[in-house]
């Protein structure tokens, strides 16, 4: 199944049609790109959208609070991720961003609040919830020991799917991320490249409605990034629904449709990306929202003369 | 240089004691008590070594202490990285001055600490004259200093050795049968050199030559007033070390020279794919994928077979001890047949706990899917009946028929260490939704310590889970015992019975409470495991 679901406030701008940066290409490369954008959709797993949930928000979080040692590491926050938008949460390390995302999707209790994932509670009905959602953490080990074919369908098995489903949906998966070659290699032998391109295909073999990537692009290497994000833009372009979470304003600037920032635990800013940069680069922005930049005129010794 | 290196050694120690933990001071101080206690020991030992025995005494001390510091770091070697020049890189450093560095270093820390402390009470055996214990400084800052640059030479040349994970892997299953025939092997030792112990002057007076014991003879024939032979051995040790240091030297120059070289590499094993291994074989249900995967686990990485090597090491070890020992000594055998048949596989039931701590955040996994708690309980019940319970069937049976040859015994203590396990089993199923097990964190050595996030006190009160299912033997070991009593087998057939009864209440109670506990606090347990690092 699959449905093109209208972003508000989208436009042709910032509609994200190439890996490479783009900000010059001519209007006519988008209508190229979705042709190539439905080929590699063919090849991996369309969401799964019921038609009763296609009303309710792909994510929606409710003044959710974490406190670590009587501190407020994500102090109240509030996000509606709408369903078919590419979502995009900036901030600084150590901004929350990575506490939020795990408990919206299921990995760390918060201390109040409410995460509702296609119109179910995570906490309340996690197993509705669990399974509209794919999630991709950052930096946590993986079931290193085994191959990487053997590690997509464990996910898929442990999904609950059936045999045959496993079996070729492993194989479209082992294919769009490239991994063919590595199919049968340990997964503690794979780049970092491999292990996120692994680790992605597990959070897609259930054909969510909703992908929540941590960090997706990290130690990933350009062209792997690249192959990466045309998976994640044919995977909008069928209805899916993505939120990423990453410090690297023009990644999110040109991906993403929706931004949010966010800095201690609190979001500042949040809604199209255009809304929220208002006629500056999102860069610019962000750093005029979040402050702490230091007016320097460089450090004497370090000159080499 | 030097002394820049040797505080940074320090200062690492000393985090030890500064962290907000007051349980690892506590742990630290029942080590060192420990420690004194031996060092004590060997200090009466000394007193009691006259003249004629001191050569003996000292040699073999010597030769101990040499060997625990020359073979300890071709498995250990990853344990304290501090002064690793391989960490060291970026800094412009000379190779005398990491060596210096290291060799100092060696004696900061608990290692180092109590090799001092040892050999200060080891000159106990020699103060039947003045000239020994006037010379012993001597020994000891020859042999102290010989003793730590050969095994930093070894642990330098055993770097390429070890980078090949086939070679770690093996070193390790075989230091780690060492250590658990530890009892048995110095048994032997002792029995051994007590057999011998005419020759032995003769085994020593040629051991004294060689960088084992050389710099320790010293003081002893200085104390007997045999100069030449003194003199002889200072020189010989003077250039043991010096040969020692030139080959670390050239070693350090060439590992400097090639910094992350020789970083343990990955060796590739790809196996076809289309190879699904175990989750071929087994019903596409989530817990047989837990099941399959587990198994994958526990065969595959290091840190986890060393868990299942356990169980036939003990079997051999006490069925050794059991056929070798005269059947007067019926003490021992009893101490066995505790160990094998409530112990171990109260031990092998508690591995369950373990596993999520072994997986690490690897969890997520489960965490995230919308997986019921039942799935993952059996999942990975089922991967622990299919490794243990096959070992401990066979081991207690082939036990019984060659240790005790009575049969009327098979049928009780079989019974008795299957219902152990089993209560063992669903202890741990449920101890786990509660507390996490430190675990050595994937990918690194079985021998690193574990953090301990949670302190020494929780540590006690996990300790303290290991002993239900011991406490809980109770019915099998009273059968067991009213059968030896009374020579009637039927006490033990009920005793057993009645174990086995217990372990599959306790079993079935166990995954079901722990299932219904997964199912509203997987995501503590995986916050927890995720601070072991």
């Amino acid at each position: 199944m699959r449905c093109f679901t209208t972003m508000e406030g989208m436009s042709e701008e910032n509609f994200p049609h190439s890996a490479v940066p783009a900000h010059d290409e001519s209007l006519q490369q988008p209508v190229a790109h979705a042709q190539v954008a439905s080929q590699i959709t063919d090849n991996i797993v369309d969401a799964e959208v019921a038609p009763q949930s296609q009303g309710t928000p792909a994510l929606d979080i409710r003044s959710l609070v974490k406190i670590f040692d009587q501190r407020a590491v994500v102090d109240g926050i509030n996000l509606t991720v709408p369903r078919g938008s590419f979502y995009g949460l900036v901030g600084r390390n150590g901004a929350g961003k990575t506490t939020s995302l795990s408990m919206a999707t299921g990995m760390l209790k918060p201390t109040q609040g409410q995460v509702l994932i296609g119109g179910a509670d995570i906490w309340a009905q996690p197993l509705d919830a669990k399974r509209k959602v794919g999630v991709l953490p950052d930096s946590v080990h993986l079931f290193d020991k085994l191959t990487g074919e053997q590690l997509i369908t464990f996910a898929g098995r442990l999904h609950g799917l059936d045999r045959q489903t496993v079996a070729h949906r492993t194989r479209d998966l082992l294919i769009a991320m490239d991994l063919t070659g590595a199919a049968g290699q340990q997964v503690a032998d794979y780049s970092a490249g491999m292990t996120k391109k692994v680790a992605l295909a597990c959070a897609m073999i259930h054909a969510p409605q909703l992908l929540v990537l941590d960090e997706p692009f990290e130690a990933v290497d350009p062209v792997s990034a690249s192959n990466i994000q045309d998976i994640l833009r044919a995977y909008v372009a069928g209805g899916g629904t993505v939120i990423i979470s990453s410090h690297v304003m023009d990644l999110v600037q040109r991906l993403c449709d929706h931004v949010a920032i966010m800095d201690k635990g609190r979001i500042l800013a949040s809604g199209t990306v255009d809304e929220v940069r208002a006629g500056q680069s999102l860069e610019e922005r962000f750093v005029s929202l979040v402050g702490g930049r230091v007016v320097s005129e460089g450090i004497s010794w370090l000159q080499s003369s | 240089m030097v002394a820049v290196l040797l505080k940074l050694k320090c200062a690492n120690f000393a985090a030890l004691f500064t962290s907000k933990n007051v349980w690892v001071i506590v742990g630290v101080a029942f080590g060192g008590l420990y420690a004194l206690g031996a060092a004590f020991g060997l200090g009466a030992l000394g007193l009691t070594v006259d003249k004629t025995w001191s050569l003996t005494f000292m040699v073999l001390f010597a030769t101990v202490l040499s060997l625990i510091w020359w073979i300890v770091p071709l498995v250990a070697a990853a344990a304290d990285a501090t002064l690793d020049p391989e960490r060291l890189a970026p800094y412009p450093l000379t190779a005398p001055q990491l060596m210096g560095g290291q060799m100092l270093g060696a004696f900061v820390g608990i290692p180092g600490a109590v090799t001092l402390m040892m050999s200060l009470a080891a000159a106990t055996s020699l103060t039947s004259t003045g000239w020994a214990l006037a010379f012993y400084p001597l020994s000891l800052v020859l042999g102290l200093a010989l003793v730590v640059v050969v095994s930093r030479l070894i642990t330098q040349l055993s770097i390429p050795m070890r980078a090949r994970r086939g070679v770690t892997n093996l070193l390790t299953i075989i230091s780690f049968s060492i250590l658990v025939m530890l009892g048995p092997i110095m048994m032997g030792a002792v029995t051994g050199l007590y057999s011998m112990i005419d020759r032995l002057p003769t085994v020593v007076s040629s051991l004294q030559w060689t960088p084992f014991a050389a710099p320790w003879a010293v003081a002893v024939h200085a104390g007997q007033g045999h100069w030449g032979t003194a003199g002889l051995l200072v020189l010989i040790s003077l250039v043991y070390l010096a040969l020692a240091w030139a080959m670390w030297r050239r070693a350090m120059e060439k590992t400097m020279a090639n910094v992350g070289a020789l970083t343990p590499h990955k060796a590739a094993t790809i196996s076809e794919a289309g190879k699904l291994g175990l989750m071929g074989l087994f019903p596409d249900k989530p817990r047989w994928a837990i099941t399959a995967r587990v198994l994958h686990m526990m065969f595959k990485d290091t840190r986890c077979n060393l868990n299942i090597l356990m169980v036939p090491l003990f079997y051999t070890m006490f069925i050794f001890m059991g056929t070798s020992m005269p059947s007067s000594e019926t003490g021992s055998n009893i101490i066995g047949q505790f160990f094998l048949t409530v112990f171990l596989p109260a031990f092998a039931g508690y591995i369950f706990a373990y596993l999520i701590s072994y997986e690490n955040t690897a969890f997520s996994m489960h965490v995230l899917a919308p997986l019921r708690g039942i799935e993952d309980r059996l999942g990975r019940l089922y991967a622990m009946l299919m490794i243990y319970l096959p070992l401990l069937v066979i081991g207690s049976l082939i036990y019984v028929l060659v240790v005790s040859q009575q049969t009327v015994y098979l049928a009780p203590i079989m019974l008795t260490t299957v219902g152990v396990f089993f209560v063992s089993l669903g202890v741990s199923a449920l101890s786990d939704m509660y507390f996490s097990v430190p675990a050595p964190p994937p990918g690194s050595s079985p021998w690193k310590t574990p953090k301990q996030p949670d302190g020494f006190a929780k540590a006690l009160v996990r300790g303290l889970i290991m002993f239900i299912p011991m406490v809980l033997s109770f019915p099998g070991g009273a059968g067991l015992l009213a059968q030896e009593i009374t020579g009637n087998p039927l006490w033990g057939w009920l005793g057993g019975g009645a174990m086995l009864i217990l372990g599959l209440i306790i079993l079935i109670l166990g995954i079901k409470l722990g299932s219904r506990r997964f199912e509203q606090h997987a995501a503590d347990a995986l916050q927890r495991v995720a601070r072991f690092g």
